[in-house]
């Protein structure tokens, strides 16, 4: 019996008994063999070799390992993560806050296992970040599926959606398979992209893992348990800056609460009619229940004209104007509700945006000059929210946004990396008698809970 | 294709049905396209703001939102006409100067920045953003669509859009079934072909994942065989999709407001087409048939590249495969479906370069080696050399070798009557074995059963069928079946085809 690699999958070909009992095998009429998603490799051949059946594993081509590196110097939690996750197979999830090094231990992890490495990172910006990291660690030259490059090396970083589009050639070229912001997988979309791979080694990275039950389920099958963590809170004051997080409490002009009013007595008169109906309705069940009637359009639009006036609003404006003022030496980082938001803040202070739209070029640009304090006030919307290696800021202001705690939890991050007697300082603004007050209280008890 | 989210569907059970865009939508889709042709030359950002609020004509929501997707992906946004990249970072970078000097006014920063590149202060501000995506201003397409296309456009990217969604589909196809097959095998899906009616064919095509669970990653490479369907005579599709968390059938069926694509190519290489143009220069004797009727093999149909007919004897026939793909897959599956195939005359024209050894090559069949183009001589010195082996005969399937009141055992209701009185002389019918027995087939199902003797007679000579037709329809009546049968019969009168078969000769 011959296993083969077949675009993601694995094909059992010849003769086979009880092969129905073997990890994730089905048959496939399609093709006249059994079949398995490519992720059961190293079970179905340790479950075949216990079986003593008699097979040929044709599965992994024959390919140059790492180059061998030194284990990089770590801090202690980042060592006994490495570490939990060596104990338990090679298998698991490291749960660290942002900037409290989880690219270094996936550096250990690389050195200290000497396999082929695929890098799998949400975005093109993070690829750059990750190619030069690993460069830098000794582990270079460093492949790239992503952004227009196709280039395929012992080490390699692609972006999920390359990593989607090519898994079914590269998927058995790797032995270890790290994965940062691991909690974007775990919900079925985009999961095959770790389901296509046989590495058996799989190292997942995130700040903040999903609560819901079932992606943690998810997430267990496709990479493995969480094998550490720490929290802000362990880690603040010596491995993380300390920080303060100042409220600062705006209200609306005259004019600005009267369109504000006037928006939600169109909007609410429909949601609460439609919740009253379905209490266990979610947001989404709302909007699309809405688009359906002349009414609820009209509910829709007034709540998306009510998130205007509140996102960067007057009194936003003055008391952005007073912060980057006030904090004139410091390394300032703005976060916006939205790209609209960032643009107005960058047009009004003349500050440099960083957001998708911005071409990787002139981001590189960015926030070279952000590090050697050439500009020291960044602009975003959610670019800097994830993953990005943002070089020691001081002072983060959210004017708006975050959609949900663990993106106000990742904000907050940004501005953790330690240095010297650094403290920083969280500025948010939350405007009085909106929205934004239940929702700054939800994120404050994020940000308690680590 | 469609995002999921402004993809419109009536649900119905487990069934899904598209909202097209018909005739009655040309009114409010005339307003939309005056809007944007209002709106050319507006930042982006202006556009997406008009466009979320109510419509100025009354307009299905769903239906405008597709159409308005649509149409954006006609326009293009226009570049600015300087570096605004560079005009950003020069004012950013002036700014922080300006900041540390304790002297930061926002109007003497933006003209410091705009002399850094040479441009005066009032196009510093106005060009500073105006490369962002929200800034670039609306090109609308020239000239504009009119309704009726945009309807079309909208209802082809609408139907993309939901096999976009698809994890597999079955496709009932009649004629020209080669272009999508070959469309599938491009995309590298895994199609199953089997025979639908004498004249259809039944595509299953997904992906190797796909046997796992519901995924859309084969979905862009499903969507890129639809607009090759409207090019075949007839076709009806039903894809499996996931749509707002429900497991759905779409059926995509004739009539549907599908435009067709560009027309398929003739060939699947170069090197097929230029064989086929030296063929034709070269020779008067015989003809190559591009797209000849798909054999069976192995349970699945096999469609060749073509087959080669004498001109003046029709019944001199080979099939003639090329073999110039030289993936070691591909070409494991190729010759695998050829040693499938029945023993038909056949010719292989296989390049050097591929080292296939004899071993794995069909036995019967003539091989003619090529180097980057195939000879249409050495083509045709193999065929002459085998001409006796690709001799054809005709066979018919007369009352002797029929279960003649097979019919009339069904009451004069029965759907058989109806297929019966349907046919005439020259359609294709085909053999269908049911267990021990031989049944004979048109389009929409049984209208002959053979005798014991004519099961026995015809079993062994069904791999040498290469084509089947009714010649003569008789009538039979009750009065003429033997009298210790005649109370198993349900009708009056009924239909007995007779039916002329092209065989292989041996």
């Amino acid at each position: 019996m011959r296993i083969v690699f077949d675009r993601g999958t694995l094909l059992l070909r010849g003769d086979l008994a009880e092969a129905e009992s073997l990890p994730g095998v089905l048959w496939d009429p399609r093709v006249q063999a059994w079949r398995a998603p490519a992720c059961h490799h190293a079970e179905l051949t340790r479950e075949l070799a216990r079986r003593h059946a008699d097979f040929h594993d044709e599965v992994r081509p024959r390919l140059a390992g790492a180059p061998p590196v030194a284990c990089p110097e770590l801090r202690p939690y980042q060592a006994a993560a490495v570490a939990a996750w060596e104990r338990a197979g090679r298998r698991g999830i490291i749960a660290l806050p942002t900037g409290a090094g989880k690219t270094r231990a996936a550096v250990a992890a690389i050195a200290r296992t000497g396999l082929r490495t695929l890098c799998l990172v949400p975005t093109r910006v993070l690829m750059a970040q990750w190619v030069k990291t690993l460069g830098e660690a000794g582990l270079g030259p460093v492949g790239e599926y992503g952004d227009g490059r196709r280039i395929e090396r012992p080490i390699t970083v692609a972006t999920f959606a390359s990593a989607l589009l090519r898994m079914e050639t590269l998927g058995n070229r790797f032995d270890l398979l790290v994965i940062d912001e691991v909690h974007h997988f775990g919900a079925g979309a985009g999961d095959e992209a770790l389901e296509m791979c046989t590495a058996a080694a799989r190292l997942g990275l995130s700040a903040t893992l999903p609560e819901d039950e079932m992606r943690r389920a998810g997430l267990d099958a496709l990479v493995g348990p969480e094998v550490y963590r720490a929290s802000v809170e362990e880690l603040a004051g010596r491995y993380l800056a300390a920080f303060q997080l100042i409220t600062i409490s705006v209200g609306l002009t005259p004019s600005e609460r009267h369109d504000y009013d006037a928006e939600m007595s169109v909007f609410r008169p429909i949601c609460r009619a439609f919740f009253e109906a379905a209490p266990r309705a979610s947001w989404s069940d709302f909007v699309s229940a809405a688009g359906r009637s002349d009414a609820g359009r009209r509910a829709l639009s007034a709540w998306r004209r009510s998130r205007v006036i509140v996102r960067y609003s007057s009194e936003k404006r003055a008391a952005v104007g007073d912060l980057l003022v006030r904090h004139r030496d410091a390394r300032i980082l703005v976060f916006a509700a939205d790209n609209e938001t960032a643009y107005s803040v960058a047009r009004e202070h003349l500050v440099q945006p960083i957001t998708c739209d911005i071409g990787p070029k002139e981001r590189a640009r960015a926030l070279q000059r952000f590090s050697t304090g050439e500009l020291r006030i960044l602009v975003s919307a959610r670019v800097l929210n994830e993953g990005l290696d943002v070089p020691a800021a001081d002072i983060a202001v959210v004017v708006g946004g975050s959609q949900g705690s663990r993106e106000y939890v990742q904000r907050v991050g940004r501005v953790l990396r330690p240095s010297e007697g650094k403290k920083a300082v969280v500025y948010d603004l939350v405007t009085r008698g909106t929205f934004e007050v239940p929702r700054a209280d939800k994120h404050r008890r994020a940000l308690a809970a680590g | 294709m469609l995002p999921a989210d402004r993809i419109q569907v009536r649900m119905a059970g487990s069934e899904a049905a598209p909202v097209w865009l018909g005739a009655e939508d040309q009114a409010w889709l005339r307003a939309l396209i005056d809007d944007f042709a209002r709106l050319d030359g507006r930042p982006y950002r202006e556009v997406v703001t008009f466009l979320q609020e109510p419509p100025r004509a009354p307009a299905p929501a769903g239906k405008r939102r597709m159409a308005i997707w649509t149409f954006q992906s006609l326009c293009a946004r226009a570049q600015p006409p300087l570096d605004a990249s560079s005009l950003r970072d020069a004012v950013a970078v002036e700014a922080q100067s300006a900041r540390d000097a304790g002297r930061f006014d926002r109007a003497d920063v933006i003209a410091a920045g705009a002399r850094r590149l040479g441009l005066p202060a009032a196009a510093a501000e106005e060009y500073m953003f105006a490369d962002l995506p929200g800034e670039r201003r609306l090109q609308v397409p020239e000239p504009l669509p009119d309704p009726h296309s945009l309807a079309a456009r909208t209802n082809l990217a609408l139907a993309q859009g939901l096999l976009r969604l698809a994890s597999e589909v079955t496709i009932n196809i009649h004629g020209a079934a080669r272009a999508v097959v070959r469309q599938v095998r491009l995309r590298r899906l895994l199609c199953t072909v089997r025979r639908a009616g004498p004249e259809g064919v039944r595509l299953d095509v997904s992906g190797p994942f796909s046997l796992f669970r519901h995924t859309t990653m084969y979905g862009r490479a499903l969507a890129s065989i639809l607009p090759l369907l409207p090019w075949c005579e007839r076709f009806d599709l039903v894809a499996r999709c996931v749509l707002r968390g429900r497991a759905v059938s779409v059926h995509l069926r004739p009539g549907d407001p599908i435009a067709a694509g560009e027309q398929p190519r003739a060939y699947d290489s170069r090197l097929e087409e230029r064989f086929a143009r030296d063929f034709a220069r070269a020779n008067l004797d015989w003809d190559l048939v591009r797209e000849p009727e798909p054999v069976e093999a192995g349970g699945v149909l096999v469609f060749p590249d073509f087959a080669v007919v004498h001109r003046r004897d029709t019944l001199k026939r080979f099939l003639l495969e090329i073999v110039g793909f030289w993936t070691p897959d591909y070409l494991r599956e190729k010759l695998g479906r050829l040693r499938a195939m029945p023993r038909m005359p056949l010719v292989l024209c296989i390049d050097r370069g591929l080292n296939c050894s004899a071993g794995e090559l069909p036995p019967h069949a003539r091989v003619v080696w090529f180097q980057k183009r195939i000879e249409p001589g050495a083509v045709l010195a193999a065929i002459e050399s085998a001409a006796p082996e690709c001799a054809t005969c005709v066979e018919r399937v007369g009352l002797a070798d029929l279960f003649i009141d097979w019919a009339g055992r069904r009451p004069a209701s029965d759907p058989v009557h109806r297929r019966l009185a349907a046919l005439k002389a020259g359609d294709a019918v085909r053999f269908r074995k049911e267990g021990r027995w031989l049944a004979i087939e048109a389009k929409d199902g049984p209208i002959a059963m053979l005798s014991r003797p004519g099961c026995a007679r015809w079993a062994a000579k069904l791999d040498r069928v290469v084509s089947a037709r009714l010649v003569e329809m008789v009538e039979r009546q009750a009065a003429e079946s033997a009298l210790e049968w005649r109370a198993e019969l349900r009708c009056d009168r009924w239909i007995v085809p007779i039916v002329d078969v092209i065989l292989y000769c041996r």
